[in-house]
């Protein structure tokens, strides 16, 4: 047997031919098999960046909510804030509301005490309500600064007086305190700016007040140059002291409002550090800086940089106030008689009562109402208001609801008539508001009376020849008799005012000196018989009691003394005898306040005046039946005995017992001795009620020499 | 009756101050500190009343002279509306036993003395 060759090459070539079609077959489904798994890889892939998309999509967008949310998380709490700044501004201005009538009133109160101790008090008084006045405006201006209220001035100034002024202020305290002060001001700076000229005042006042405060030997010095560009300016300097100097921890924090030092449980701020961050705020709004710097117990440094703008072509300094007063001049050489009536719009009693004291004096007439409702009925009874200021917030009716019917009512009058607004905030689009809506005037509040003469000036003087009162005067010294101002019994006030008006013809066989005739018929309705009979009843009565204040008095039983002093007060008005009825009304004050040295001194002054009076009229109706008391037989004494007791007075004198001795002196005066020996009796009780030990000895002594 | 010395530069308070205490004691009334110390160089009395605020010599300096004198150990009030600390242990160390305020309320001025003046 043999096997074909052929069979075995076919074979071959099948197996090789299977084998490649296997082999392709296999590669084949090898390759479609790593496609299928490429296929699901890259599908894998895709899903995986599907996936990855979405999430980041949705990381953008919760990034993108959370960004949105916080920037309304910060709106809100910048809206808090500056609410907030709000609120504390106007807690600000509820708080001056008080605070300026207190400063004003004290100012009066100043003015009508005479005695030492009282003008003590008084000026402490004064400085405490100053200072309070002062923290708080600095707090209200810096809040004012920060939450963008505060309007920026620019006006005209003149820069060398204010610079002058300052510099004149700062040697004498300086010189005061024994320390050295140097002002360096470059020749480069011009005299006139145009600016915030309480930028610059203040600060630079401050700085210098608070050196030389602070600095106890050594030297001040004030270093001022400018940086000059066309007509821009830059003031810059430097005050620097050898004073007690600032401590690092603390300068760190010198400017920081909300910052509290190293240590410490409350905000350090004291009135020095507000006005300082005040006056960088200040600074910073006008494009300056304030910084400081300083060594503890070797000395500090301010520097600063104020930017303002230059007045040139000016040879004179002109300033906003320069212009007004030369027309000012002008109006005083006018000459009239007539005064300035002014009408005063406020819902709150105290600030028209502030503003009726501020123009006191006898060339205005102010008369006060208090909602607009009454200002209305008020004009259309009376036209002769020379000028109205109407406060603006008023509940029911505010100021521009009031200037609207105003202008509303028939007449030029109301047209014309001049009204200026009151407030107590001025914000940034305020005074154009105010003038569109008919206002000639916006006046905050507490009233500058200067701003206010401007606008008179300008609104009233030079339409009519009207004499500009002499704003001095609304300052001067007004005549009260004792605590006219602590106590005014209204009742009373008006009772006397009421007498004073009514006129009546008077009969001229009868007349008493010293007594208004037209009030005292007046009270009567002229019925001269009726006024007759009351005199009569006055005059019995009135000598009894006369008497009866002396006696009073001896006993030092003030009580019954004033009530007599207060009753005889309203008799002698109500006859006339007004001049004696204000002697009376002051014994009865001195001792409601305890001023007995006036109880002392006058009350004699006083029972003399009444007398005499009553016994006029005692004369006239012929009733003189009762003699004077002075004629009284005296009782005869020694003269040895005079000189004994009054050598006894000596010794007691020197013993201090004022009391005994005055005793034995008025005692003394009950006998008939020389009337020159009265006269020193009188002297030395009016010694002793002084208290003066040394002259009431002095003349005993002298008049025992003798 | 004990003596009570009052120093004080208004004639007005020390009438009140007498008028209050009139009943319970025999007031000596005096307007300046030199007044006090001349009258300490003749009468002992048995408390001072003495105002902080005066011409010439003040409170705090006659105080001080006070307690020059040999022997000086008579209780001292102070009538002072305003007196800070420092000046308060300043008088304290020279013998002011107590501060009252002015104004002053009669109760309280005749309950200070009256306390003080039994310690004794």
């Amino acid at each position: 047997m043999y096997i074909k060759i052929e069979f075995i090459i076919i074979l071959a070539v099948f197996l090789v031919m299977f084998i490649l079609i296997a082999g392709l077959g296999w590669y084949h489904m090898y390759l479609r098999l790593t496609e299928k798994e490429e296929k699901k890889d890259e599908e894998r892939r895709l899903e995986e960046k599907k996936q990855i998309t979405e999430e980041q999509e949705a990381l953008l967008l919760e990034k993108e909510k959370e960004t949105r949310e916080a920037k309304e998380y910060i709106e809100k709490i910048e809206e808090e804030s500056k609410a907030k700044s709000y609120f504390l501004i106007n807690v600000i201005e509820e708080l001056s509301i008080p605070l300026n009538a207190i400063v004003k009133l004290q100012d009066d109160v100043l003015l009508a005490v005479s005695k030492s101790e009282q003008k003590k008090y008084s000026v402490e008084l004064k400085k405490e309500a100053d200072a309070l006045l002062s923290i708080m405006k600095d707090v209200q201006t810096i809040f004012k600064m920060e939450s963008g209220q505060y309007e920026i001035v620019k006006e005209p100034y003149c820069l060398e007086t204010i610079l002058k002024e300052m510099i004149d202020e700062a040697n004498m305290n300086a010189s005061k305190k024994g320390i050295t002060f140097h002002a360096e001001i470059s020749s480069n700076i011009p005299k006139a700016l145009i600016g915030d000229k309480k930028a610059v005042e203040k600060t630079l006042e401050h700085l210098l007040n608070t050196s030389i405060k602070y600095t106890n030997e050594g030297f001040v010095n004030f270093r001022l140059d400018c940086r000059i560009n066309g007509d821009d300016i830059c003031l810059f300097g430097n005050v620097d002291d050898s004073g007690i100097g600032i401590k690092q921890e603390k300068l760190k924090n010198l400017f920081e409002l909300y910052k509290m030092n190293e240590g410490s449980l409350k905000y350090n701020i004291n009135p020095n550090k507000l006005k300082l961050i005040r006056y960088k705020q200040h600074l910073e709004l006008i494009g300056g800086t304030l910084s400081a710097e300083s060594i503890y117990g070797v000395g500090s440094k301010f520097s600063f940089e104020i930017p303002q703008k230059a007045q040139f072509g000016t040879e004179q300094c002109i300033s906003t106030n320069h212009v007004l007063e030369k027309q000012q001049d002008k109006e005083h050489q006018e000459e009239t008689s007539r005064v300035t009536k002014i009408l005063v719009v406020d819902d709150n009693i105290v600030n028209a009562k502030v503003v009726e004291s501020m123009l006191t004096s006898n060339k205005f007439e102010v008369h006060s109402v208090y909602s607009g409702q009454e200002c209305l009925n008020e004009l259309s009874i009376k036209q002769d208001y020379d000028m109205l200021l109407l406060d603006h917030m008023m509940p029911e009716m505010d100021g521009i609801e009031t200037i609207h019917r105003i202008r509303d009512m028939e007449g030029t009058y109301f047209s014309n008539l001049p009204v200026v607004a009151l407030t107590a905030t001025v914000l940034e689009n305020s005074k154009d508001m105010f003038e569109q809506e008919g206002f000639q005037g916006l006046l905050t509040k507490p009233l500058n009376v200067v701003e206010l003469e401007k606008l008179l000036n300008v609104y009233v003087y030079s339409k009519e020849n009207i004499t500009k009162p002499n704003f001095t005067e609304t300052n001067s010294i007004k005549e009260t008799s004792t605590s006219d101002f602590i106590e005014t019994n209204v009742a009373e006030e008006t009772f006397l005012e009421e007498i004073s008006t009514k006129e009546i013809e008077i009969k001229q066989e009868f007349f008493l000196e010293g007594v208004d005739m037209s009030i005292g018929l007046g009270q009567w309705n002229g019925d001269l018989e009726k006024y007759k009979m009351i005199l009569g009843v006055v005059y019995t009565d009135g000598i009894q009691k006369v008497s009866q204040m002396r006696e009073y008095l001896k006993e030092k039983d003030y009580q019954k003394y004033m009530i007599e002093a207060h009753a005889a007060k309203s008799v002698t008005a109500n006859i006339g005898a007004m001049h004696i009825s204000g002697l009376a009304k002051e014994q009865e004050f001195a001792v409601k306040n305890q001023e007995y040295d006036i109880v002392l001194n006058k009350s004699d002054v006083f029972l003399q005046a009444y007398e005499t009076l009553l016994l006029e009229i005692g004369n006239k109706l012929n009733l003189t039946s009762i003699k004077k008391e002075e004629t009284k037989e005296k009782k005869w004494i020694a003269m040895e005995e005079v000189e004994q007791r009054l050598d006894n007075v000596y010794d007691l004198i020197e013993e201090y017992e004022d009391e005994e001795a005055i005793k034995i002196l008025e005692d003394l005066l009950e006998y008939n001795i020389e009337s020159y020996s009265e006269d020193f009796i009188g002297e030395v009780i009016k010694n002793l009620n002084q208290l003066d030990y040394k002259k009431a000895s002095e003349r005993v002594k002298n008049r025992r020499s003798e | 009756m004990k003596k009570i010395l009052s120093v004080d530069d208004s004639v007005s308070t020390l009438t009140m101050i007498r008028e209050t205490l009139r009943d319970e004691y025999k007031v000596f009334v005096v307007t300046s500190g030199e007044e006090a110390l001349s009258f300490l160089e003749k009468r002992k009395p048995d408390l001072i009343l003495l105002d902080f605020y005066m011409d010439g010599l003040d409170g705090l300096e006659t105080l001080e002279k006070m307690n020059e004198i040999e022997d000086f150990d008579i209780p001292v009030v102070m009538l002072t509306s305003i007196c800070t600390k420092p000046l308060e242990e300043s008088c304290k160390k020279l013998g002011a036993v107590a501060f009252l305020p002015k104004p002053y309320k009669s109760e309280a001025l005749k309950e200070c003395i009256a306390t003080i003046l039994e310690e004794k």
